[in-house]
């Protein structure tokens, strides 16, 4: 590939450095993202394992194969990735297969989405999301010129969705499958496809997705206790309303870093999937603002990417890899604060889950690398 | 690249931007709508969310299940939990509060004011009374009183009442071991913590569980102890019995086995029932076998005696004179006890007898920088490290800091401090052929009925040799026989053992007492495979003071029942059986 590089001048390409401004959110980021851990796990992990630093020393060190994954993917040509998107694919539905098999599987929650490794558990479905948006770019520039034809150019993107789509969210993971669903749909809007296909997609899938709510009562529970918490007395409405005291109780400025009260086992899951309502009770409006400001940035610098970039690929690729990062950071923060119906996700970089993080970091070493492949229009 | 092709791909460019610039217009939105609702949540309900949040604060009960079960070495239990159930209300649903309030104070026993006064409180909840028994609460249940609720919940219980209750400890209100094992074995006891809010909402009560649901009810470990429950009774019960027939202050018993370090039985008079722990005073709840530290006096000879043989500057027939009962050490002068009058006296004799200056002499011929040495090994002046809390160390003074008198002092028992525990630990060294063991009552770690972890047996170091320890048991045996320890002699065994008779160091007028006394004894039998190691301590008993006569009979009744109880076959029965063989 890299002759190739040099042999298209015409394109005005510089070689220059990867994007500064998304390294250094992304670094703002992983720091916060430890300090919290530690600081909304430490009690917890006192109690439970007698060792105060238990979470912190995981995602340390999650953070290491993170960044090591980060570096790698950021020094190798993003281009070999269209090469390598069926074999990784493949990978990963098997992955996705082998997670049913409970033998192999790890079950918590009423849920199968860890594979055991040992001493380790992988979500597959973190691994499927790259893999899929890989796929969606290689087939997007594949069918660049078929993008308004329904059979060549859509239904086979909707299959390939389909294919990953199916075992998440029989897992169940409600949450990454929604996620994987609009990431999908965005990337071939972005792209270019008839408008008119996403909206009857979309309503063909109405029916769907009600009675995957309606199948599941918990589902059900989420959404009642989303629409009125304070009136609902199972556990759902009462982990909104503990989400909400902690940013209440947070206001202006904080309580300050490691006094928050919520997180003393009022908040569920206050290191992972709350780990956004503890930074909004220890470091208040400032501090959630600067959050959601840093995740911005990163979609900012993701689509001046996209855009700048020369290659079609390279701009599709640039663009999905953004979107997995920022609808998922956008849903998160959207549950924590009552404004969409409780699911599991975790807030990228920030909460604790080494599958997410690994996978998250090698999202952004490859959008790092395309950001070296862009063009100044000046 | 044709140039119709350069036209798509341009016209596909400016698509892109377009709809780039749409989903970013939708993000914006949405940040837009994420910060209003952080602002609303944060700075406009700021002080709501703050107040309600205290306000579940308040509400918040913790609740503790499952804290390990305690048991004595063959699986009685010494300590476990009770079925309890807590009873609170809700004001505000109470239709009759007179009524109630009555009906709650009759039923639970609880002061009607108080009760009245929790009624008309006008909280949303109010706790009336925590761990009340199943059958009060069940006849309150029955009267299906509205604004009336109950959580269950469960209460350490001592069934054995005072049995062990300094070597058990007891657990405070919010499950936290306080005292002995409870608080040593704390983390592997002390079991579940479950978190509940009680919510009012409009459907009426619910109960949350702010536990992690995932989080499995894990059963705690128990723990199984070296004590058994007929020997703690045994001495227990001989203890007590001598400390109010002689109106003596207070008294300890140990009663361990020396080949292994594992303690019997543990005694401290007088008792406290740790099921009512807070009515008595907190000093009672002391275990002083391993906390008090006290001068030992006589029966520490036995260990310069020991120390004196092993380094060879003397064996048990050697004499020395002992100055016919006064010695002067610079301006100090040492008598006997009982003013007695010795002139020389062989090593054996010296024991046999209890001569203070005897001990001097004996030691004064091994020397201090021979003597420290020994007494480290013996482990007096640090912890023996046993499993309970509140050790003491005891107090001997660094050898460079030993005054002339030091040496003279410390041989018959004086300038050093040491615990029951470190003497009874010492004197099984003396007693199993010289090894010292670290002492301990863990015998086991037990969870789901199946053994964890087993106390192995610790290593030992060697203190003294095992002709060292034969001598010195011959020795022991002589003060039985026919010196100050007669009433110790246990029928059908060969006892040995020493007596102590120290007075007590009052440390307001920085003299030595002249009324108050620890007699003390400290033995085993049988003499020359023993069993069992038995110390006695008697603190300022009225009506005699000598170790001999107030604390020997303990040892023997103690020492006599108990080897009955292990079936130790007594001297006559030894020789049919090798008869037989």
């Amino acid at each position: 590939m890299a002759p190739k590089e040099t042999a298209l001048p015409q394109m005005r390409q510089t070689h220059h450095g990867s994007d500064s401004i998304l390294r250094i959110a992304l670094a703002l980021l992983l720091l916060i993202g430890l300090v919290m851990v530690y600081s909304s796990s430490a009690v917890f992990a006192m109690e439970e394992y007698g060792d105060s630093y238990y979470f912190l020393k995981r995602q340390g060190l999650w953070c290491l194969i993170g960044l090591g994954m980060l570096l790698a993917a950021s020094h190798m040509d993003y281009r070999r990735l269209e090469a390598w998107t069926y074999p990784i694919m493949a990978v990963c539905f098997l992955l996705l297969m082998a997670v049913m098999v409970p033998a192999l599987s790890q079950e918590a929650g009423g849920a199968r989405r860890w594979l055991k490794l040992g001493p380790v558990a992988f979500q597959p479905s973190e691994l499927a999301k790259f893999a899929l948006v890989l796929f969606i770019a290689k087939s997007l520039v594949k069918r660049a010129d078929q993008l308004k034809n329904f059979a060549y150019g859509y239904l086979p993107n909707l299959i390939v969705l389909g294919l990953f789509f199916l075992p998440i969210l029989f897992q169940p993971d409600f949450g990454t499958a929604m996620i994987i669903g609009a990431v999908t749909f965005t990337m071939l809007f972005v792209a270019g496809l008839r408008t008119k296909f996403l909206v009857y997609s979309g309503l063909a899938l109405i029916p769907f997705i009600v009675s995957a709510i309606l199948s599941q009562g918990y589902r059900t529970r989420r959404i009642l206790a989303f629409l009125d918490p304070w009136q609902d007395p199972s556990d759902a409405g009462f982990q909104a309303i503990q989400s909400f005291y902690a940013f209440g109780r947070g206001g202006l400025l904080g309580v300050g870093l490691g006094d928050s009260n919520q997180k003393l086992f009022y908040l569920p899951e206050a290191h992972t999937d709350f780990i956004f309502s503890v930074i909004g009770e220890e470091l208040g409006f400032i501090g959630v603002m600067a959050i959601t400001v840093l995740f911005a940035l990163v979609i900012w610098r993701g689509f001046i990417t996209a855009y700048r970039v020369k290659d079609d690929f390279g701009t599709h690729l640039a663009i999905g890899l953004t979107l997995l990062i920022g609808i998922q950071a956008f849903i998160n923060m959207g549950v924590a604060t009552g404004l969409l119906p409780t699911k599991g996700l975790t807030l990228p970089f920030i909460s604790l889950g080494g599958s997410s993080m690994v996978v998250s970091m090698l999202a952004m070493g490859v959008l790092l690398n395309i950001s070296e492949h862009t063009a100044t229009r000046r | 690249m044709t140039r119709s092709r350069k036209k798509i791909r341009g016209d596909a460019r400016s698509s892109l931007k377009i709809r780039l610039l749409g989903v970013s217009a939708i993000f914006l939105i949405y940040w837009a709508g994420l910060t209003t609702r952080l602002f609303y949540l944060q700075i406009v309900k700021h002080d709501d969310l703050v107040a309600l949040s205290e306000k579940q604060y308040a509400r918040t009960a913790k609740i503790y299940y499952g804290r390990g079960v305690i048991y004595d070495r063959n699986q009685n239990e010494l300590a476990r939990n009770i079925e309890m159930e807590s009873v609170y209300i809700t004001p505000p649903e109470i239709t009759d509060p007179a009524q109630t309030a009555r009906t709650l104070a009759k039923l639970l026993q609880l002061n009607e004011k108080d009760v009245s006064r929790k009624v008309a409180s006008g909280k949303h909840f109010v706790w009336i009374k925590r761990k009340a028994p199943l059958d009060e609460v069940e006849r309150l249940r029955r009267r299906q009183l509205a604004g009336i609720g109950f959580v269950s919940e469960q209460r350490r219980f001592y069934p054995k009442r005072e049995l062990a209750a300094g070597v058990l400890g007891f657990v405070g209100l919010d499950n936290q071991g306080l005292a002995g094992v409870e608080h040593h074995h704390h983390s592997l006891l002390k079991g579940t913590t479950l978190r509940r809010v009680i919510e009012k909402d409009a459907r009426g009560r619910t109960i949350h569980s702010l536990d992690d649901p995932r989080k499995q009810h894990s059963p705690s470990h128990d723990v199984v102890l070296t004590l058994d429950e007929v020997i703690q009774f045994t001495a227990e019960h001989h203890l007590k019995a001598q400390v109010e027939k002689y109106g003596a202050k207070s008294g300890v018993a140990v009663v361990m086995d020396p080949h292994s370090g594992e303690i019997y039985a543990m005694a401290n008079v007088p008792q406290f029932n740790p099921n009512n722990y807070a009515a008595y005073p907190p000093r009672m709840w002391e275990n002083r076998v391993v906390s008090g530290a006290i001068e030992p006096g006589s029966i520490f000879k036995p260990v310069v005696a020991s120390a004196v043989i092993d380094a060879g500057v003397a064996g048990p027939n050697d004499i020395f004179f002992c100055e016919n009962g006064n010695f002067k050490i610079g301006r100090v002068s040492i008598g006997e006890a009982a003013n007695h009058k010795f002139g020389w006296l062989s090593l054996k004799a010296i024991i046999k007898n209890s001569s203070n200056i005897g001990a001097i002499k004996m030691a004064q011929a091994l020397g201090d920088k021979g003597l420290f040495p020994y007494l480290k090994q013996f482990g007096f002046g640090e912890k023996t490290g046993i499993d309970l809390p509140g050790e003491a160390s005891g107090f001997l003074r660094d050898l460079p800091r030993w005054s002339a008198l030091s040496l003279a002092s410390i041989s018959f028992g004086h300038e050093i401090s040491a615990t029951p525990i470190q003497m009874a630990t010492a004197t099984s060294a003396i007693a199993n052929g010289g090894t010292f063991y670290l002492p301990r009552v863990t015998r086991a770690i037990v969870k789901d009925g199946k053994v964890v972890k087993t106390a192995e047996k610790p290593k030992g170091r060697r203190v003294i040799s095992e002709r060292t320890s034969r001598q010195v048991i011959e020795i022991l045996k002589s003060v039985v026989k026919d010196g100050t320890g007669k009433a110790a002699a246990v029928p059908g065994y060969d006892t040995a053992g020493k007596t102590g008779t120290a007075q007590k160091f009052d440390t307001e007028s920085q003299t030595y007492s002249t009324t108050d006394y620890v007699s003390s004894f400290v033995g085993f039998a049988p003499a020359d495979a023993p069993r069992i190691v038995v110390l006695v301590m008697i603190d300022s008993p009225r009506k005699s003071t000598w170790g001999g006569v107030v604390a020997a009979p303990v040892f023997r009744e103690i020492t006599k029942e108990v080897l009955r109880y292990l079936n130790v076959p007594s001297s006559e029965e030894r020789v049919y059986i090798m008869d037989r063989a």
